[in-house]
């Protein structure tokens, strides 16, 4: 049992505040400068701090262990050089990092889709606990708070069709099929879902 | 009411795009509309970093896993591969240092995938053909447009299953292709080596190439027309250490047509 962030039963990870490392933070945040600007030291040294998070979050998406390795390598190109679009008002570096190889892995599910389409989905589970998270690269407690109190406010097969979509990375129809439940239901748990927590967050 | 196929799901005509998006609900379709719009919509692209904002803390609950080690070599590789030890100069033309090294040129190869890689290394070739070695005699003349039939062409050499192994820049006017490796699947052990296949014809080697190398690789002068146009580029798995073949003896793991730019 982790001693923080671990997944509970219909509970999500809670990042406590003093994990949060400013200080790893502003350093990603260089690096994503420097990288901008065509530092190979820069982009080096970031890719030996991100890659192991951001090959978690292919895998987690891609399960292969190949293609999660071919995706991560085309994440570090984007990287480099998209490096200069990155935003510091609108995202966390390592959110902005981790989601480039979360869209590229999602991508690459779409796009070699028939083989996952068989396993089933068990709605009624909770999916596996993901282990604590690299307190280092944790900086958004205060969003984590309230993504965790949001949550709440939807009902159980909402929370949790949303986390194995978000998680498993699979679409409305996928989701209805593994788990063997009408398309309408899932599309109505999932966007009704969104829009409570969309007024929730935003309060 | 709205024209739209409106679900049962009580959120009627609200745009969820963007949540649907973030949380990757969408098929492959409506990703690449939902980008569109992010390109062209400050909005909607504030609207899904927002929600790549909120859904973060599960992001980040996911465990970090150490890649493998080749990774980073190939990531360099596909960028800076003059710092892999030497090409072969059978292979690689002696393509002057500074050019390789150039800031500006990687930046440019890296700035929009690897369509506008390859045409970054044609434009490369076009500056390494026009640096002058000694200082010019008369002012060359100004080329507006190269002649259609110079025009570089984009290959994709792809394995069955779909997966590129590696892109290739063909330049028949200059008799050079560029090879940029993604990933080449097969036995390890072995030696991938190139052919170029004219339409109708038999298989000519244009050498072994190394794996998880970026490299310039000359066409010889017989060949050129054929790879001008429905050529085929392929790849073969040899014996290490290898020289060029008459015909490939291993298994062609990859190969695609030469396609106009």
């Amino acid at each position: 049992m982790p001693t923080w962030g671990g997944v509970q039963e219909g509970d999500d990870p809670m990042i406590d505040t003093d994990a949060v490392d400013s200080g790893d933070r502003e350093q990603l945040r260089r690096w994503l400068l420097g990288t901008a600007e065509g530092d190979r030291r820069a982009f080096e040294d970031l890719y030996q701090r991100t890659s192991a998070k951001l090959f978690g979050v292919c895998l987690r998406i891609l399960h292969e262990r190949n293609e999660a390795e071919e995706v991560l390598q085309d994440v570090y190109l984007t990287i480099w050089r998209k490096a200069s679009q990155y935003d510091a008002d609108r995202a966390s570096p390592i959110t902005w990092l981790a989601m480039i190889a979360r869209n590229k892995s999602i991508d690459r599910l779409r796009a070699a889709r028939v083989e996952r389409a068989s396993v089933p989905i068990d709605l009624a589970a909770e999916l596996a606990d993901d282990g604590p998270a690299a307190p280092a690269l944790v900086e958004a407690a205060s969003e984590g708070r309230r993504l965790h109190d949001c949550l709440k406010e939807l009902t159980g097969e909402q929370g949790r069709v949303i986390r194995v979509a978000f998680f498993e990375g699979c679409t409305y129809e996928e989701i209805a099929h593994r788990s063997a439940t009408p398309i309408g239901t899932i599309k109505s748990w999932i966007r009704r879902g969104l829009l409570k927590l969309k007024e929730c967050l935003q309060r | 009411m709205s024209t739209q196929p409106s679900f049962e799901d009580g959120v009627g005509d609200v745009d969820l795009t963007a949540a649907e998006y973030v949380v990757g609900v969408l098929d492959a379709n409506a990703r690449g509309l939902a980008r569109e719009r992010i390109e062209r919509e400050p909005a909607f692209a504030a609207e899904v970093a927002q929600w790549e904002s909120w859904f973060s803390p599960w992001l980040q609950s996911i465990a970090p896993v150490e890649p493998p080690e080749s990774t980073w070599p190939r990531v360099r590789a596909a960028l800076w591969q003059h710092e892999l030890p030497e090409r072969n100069p059978q292979i690689a033309p002696t393509v002057p240092p500074s050019l390789w090294n150039r800031l500006g040129f990687w930046r440019g190869v890296a700035a929009g995938g690897f369509a506008v890689a390859v045409a970054s290394i044609t434009a490369l070739l076009l500056t390494v053909r026009q640096a002058p070695v000694a200082p010019p005699i008369a002012p060359a003349p100004v080329v507006v447009a190269p002649p259609p039939a110079a025009a570089p062409m984009v290959v994709s050499l792809r394995h069955d299953d779909g997966t590129t192994a590696y892109t290739a820049t063909v330049d028949p006017a200059r008799g050079t292709v560029v090879l940029v490796p993604v990933r080449l699947e097969g036995d390890p052990t072995l030696s991938p080596e190139l052919w170029l296949i004219p339409e109708g014809g038999k298989p000519h080697s244009l050498g072994m190439i190394r794996r998880g190398e970026a490299m310039v690789v000359n066409i010889p002068a017989r060949l050129r027309s054929a790879a001008s146009a429905n050529g085929l580029l392929a790849i073969s798995l040899e014996p290490a250490g290898s020289q060029a073949h008459e015909a490939p003896t291993g298994p062609v793991v990859a190969k695609g047509n030469v396609v106009r730019l």
